[in-house]
């Protein structure tokens, strides 16, 4: 695709951009919920059905 | 189902304990790609987590050793246009609120503001912006999201172009009209192929 070097440049900064986004999210801390998920799954995989209660 | 298929199913600690660990390393990435999706930091993460639900529930299905950084992230795209079915007509479309408040970005060169990226991302037809954030945020192969959207490498790498260049014209002029026809056009063609995966399961 041919672009005009401003539009080239726009690109470099939402490419930049977008990554940056989804670090910011990626590298937070996990909340706590998650972990209670995690650990409702030990207790699950101990049931003989393994399913996880609601 | 014969003996011996149903002792396969049967959970095996060993594996469940590797399965968890796998799928704790990838909550990071299931949040932010669920972020990218909705743009909403709860609506994401009750996504995120009925996604982890999800994938133990489904975990003897899962075929260790396969990439289930794609798996999952299929079941969350599943799961998002699943609720979004049920959503999406009563609620506003998301990009009336971001034309509201996005203006007009003076200097095209200068860091973009995650703020103004996520409002234009709004903007975008929700399988440009799916396409945009597996690839151009979270760094997956063409063949990977292909495989996660359920369409062709071909389709994807248009939909990530045609985002691109989409994005920087919202961006840059602040003033981005979408297409209103061909934004419900391809909601309707990614719910129809939602119920495809439904039925299929």
């Amino acid at each position: 695709m041919i672009q005009s070097p401003k539009n080239k440049f726009d690109q470099q900064a939402i490419g930049e951009g977008l990554r940056r986004m989804f670090e910011e999210v990626a590298s937070e801390p996990t909340p706590d919920e998650f972990l209670d998920i995690l650990r409702r799954f030990e207790d699950a995989a101990q049931d003989s059905d393994g399913e996880v209660k609601q | 189902v014969s003996d011996a298929a149903r002792t396969l199913k049967v959970s095996d600690p060993a594996r469940d304990r590797v399965f968890k660990a796998e799928l704790t390393k990838l909550i990071p990435q299931l949040r932010a790609f669920a972020r990218g999706l909705t743009g909403d930091p709860t609506a994401a993460d009750d996504l995120a987590q009925e996604v982890m639900l999800k994938a133990w529930m489904a975990r003897d299905s899962f075929d260790m050793g396969t990439n289930m950084k794609a798996w999952t992230f299929m079941i969350l795209r599943n799961q998002f246009y699943s609720e979004k079915r049920r959503s999406w007509r009563q609620s506003p479309l998301d990009q009336e609120v971001a034309e509201r408040t996005l203006e007009a970005h003076e200097n095209p060169s200068a860091p973009l503001e995650l703020n103004e990226l996520r409002m234009g991302l709004a903007m975008l037809p929700v399988v440009q912006r799916e396409a945009l954030i597996l690839i151009g945020a979270g760094g997956m192969a063409y063949e990977e999201a292909a495989q996660i959207c359920g369409c062709a490498v071909g389709t994807v790498k248009s939909r990530v172009s045609r985002a691109r260049e989409a994005l920087a014209k919202i961006l840059s002029q602040g003033d981005f009209v979408r297409d209103g026809a061909s934004a419900s056009e391809a909601m309707g063609d990614i719910l129809a192929q939602a119920d495809r995966l439904t039925k299929s399961r």
